[in-house]
């Protein structure tokens, strides 16, 4: 949602520069040869300027609403998202292979002997990845599946080194250990570590019903 | 263009913005002194730099406006363009001649053009045979020489992934002994979906 607005609002900008330059550049020749602003009615504008002071109200104003417009842009940039893809270790041949036992070894049945004497023959590295939002939605299905739940929300945050799920339900307070088992289950088969795994189980607020649907 | 380069442009909109208009306020409530506050925004000295200008004034101004141009419709461009700007892999030749361009010991002749897409689907056909992957969509970059790979696979959730792994890795072998390209960069997004596997009671 973020990315999107942020490239929208990238194209939006961009346009907008190329706009202003090629007025400027337009304004600039035109006046060069002698002729009135055309294009804007920029002598309006500069005589405006040149008789307002600084600390008049209107500058005062469009100086408070850029430093707030700046400062908001900078938070909404700054601030931590989760990311959109989570990596999947612990597989064959990738190249992100934590040391050590993986506790949370992704699911091996079906691969046969066959399979993976091809593939000891490659060497390079894959890159595996897990589009967070799938992860998301698969770990609320299984839950509202294999648990008392009813309805699920999860945020998953994922780095290189840790695993951060926090699942919000609507089950009953007994439940609640069910569900975390069956969180972790779940994650640990995709590859979580898991003593690098933190699953929160908390009850899901009626905002977060009418969100989760 | 990339997230992490949209993050960093709006960030700087965001620096510049700010600075902008922490200096504006600075002005405004006379931090920089009472003379700054009751300046005007342009003021007189910055309007007789321009007329001494003259002709210097004007081209400075247009340069200004060139650069905002090229820098506008080249983000504006940016913002447009697929797969991050990076370029797809393109049609090659396959020809029989060694590297030194002496014909081989057979005397095989002639070329074969090699089809980007056609490599692009055909990997992608043999990645959605695999068990329990239910669709894949595979882009390549670069040249036969320096070739990247990605794909994204639409992967049941009951399936296993360690033989997913497995599977792709020959899949890419197949590729290699059809086209004789290797990746030398493999990425790989799995998007978990419901499985529609009939389940066997």
């Amino acid at each position: 949602m973020v990315r999107t607005l942020n490239r929208l609002l990238g194209l939006a900008l961009g346009l907008a520069l190329a706009g202003a330059g090629g007025i400027a550049v337009a304004e600039v020749i035109l006046a060069a040869v002698g002729h009135p602003f055309v294009l804007v009615p920029a002598s309006r504008y500069l005589h405006a300027l040149r008789t307002t002071q600084w600390s008049s109200r209107p500058a005062t104003v469009a100086s408070l609403v850029a430093a707030v417009l700046g400062l908001v842009l900078l938070a909404g940039e700054v601030w931590r998202r989760p990311p959109r893809r989570v990596p999947l270790t612990g597989l064959e041949g990738d190249g992100r292979r934590p040391d050590g036992p993986v506790s949370g070894e992704p699911d091996v049945a079906g691969a046969d002997s066959q399979q993976r004497a091809t593939s000891d023959a490659s060497t390079e590295d894959i890159d595996w990845w897990l589009l967070r939002r799938s992860v998301e939605t698969h770990l609320r299905r299984r839950l509202v599946a294999s648990t008392p739940a009813t309805r699920a929300r999860v945020r998953l945050m994922a780095g290189r080194r840790r695993w951060r799920a926090r699942v919000r339900v609507n089950a009953p307070a007994a439940a609640r250990g069910d569900v975390e088992r069956a969180a972790r289950e779940s994650l640990e088969r995709l590859g979580a570590r898991r003593d690098r795994l933190r699953v929160k189980v908390g009850k899901l607020r009626l905002r977060a019903v009418l969100r989760a649907g | 263009m990339s997230d992490r380069a949209n993050r960093v442009l709006w960030t700087l909109v965001a620096l510049v913005l700010v600075i902008g208009g922490g200096g504006g306020l600075a002005f405004s409530f006379g931090a920089l002194g009472p003379s700054a506050a009751h300046a005007d925004v342009i003021t007189s000295h910055l309007v007789r730099q321009w007329h001494r200008g003259g002709t210097i004034s004007f081209a400075v101004a247009s340069a200004i406006g060139l650069v905002l141009v090229v820098a506008g419709l080249s983000l504006a461009a940016a913002e447009l363009a697929r797969d991050t700007g990076r370029s797809r892999l393109e049609d090659f030749t396959v020809t029989g001649r060694s590297a030194a361009g002496t014909p081989p010991a057979d005397g095989a002749r002639g070329f074969t053009l090699v089809r980007a897409s056609c490599l692009g689907r055909a990997l992608e056909t043999d990645l959605a045979r695999i068990d329990g992957v239910q669709g894949a969509l595979v882009r390549l970059f670069g040249k036969p020489g320096r070739l990247d790979l990605r794909a994204r696979l639409d992967v049941a959730d009951d399936a296993s992934l360690s033989s997913l792994a497995t599977l792709a890795r020959a899949c890419l072998d197949r590729l290699e002994a059809t086209s004789g390209l290797r990746p030398r960069a493999v990425d790989m997004t799995v998007t978990l979906v419901a499985s529609n596997r009939p389940r066997v009671g």
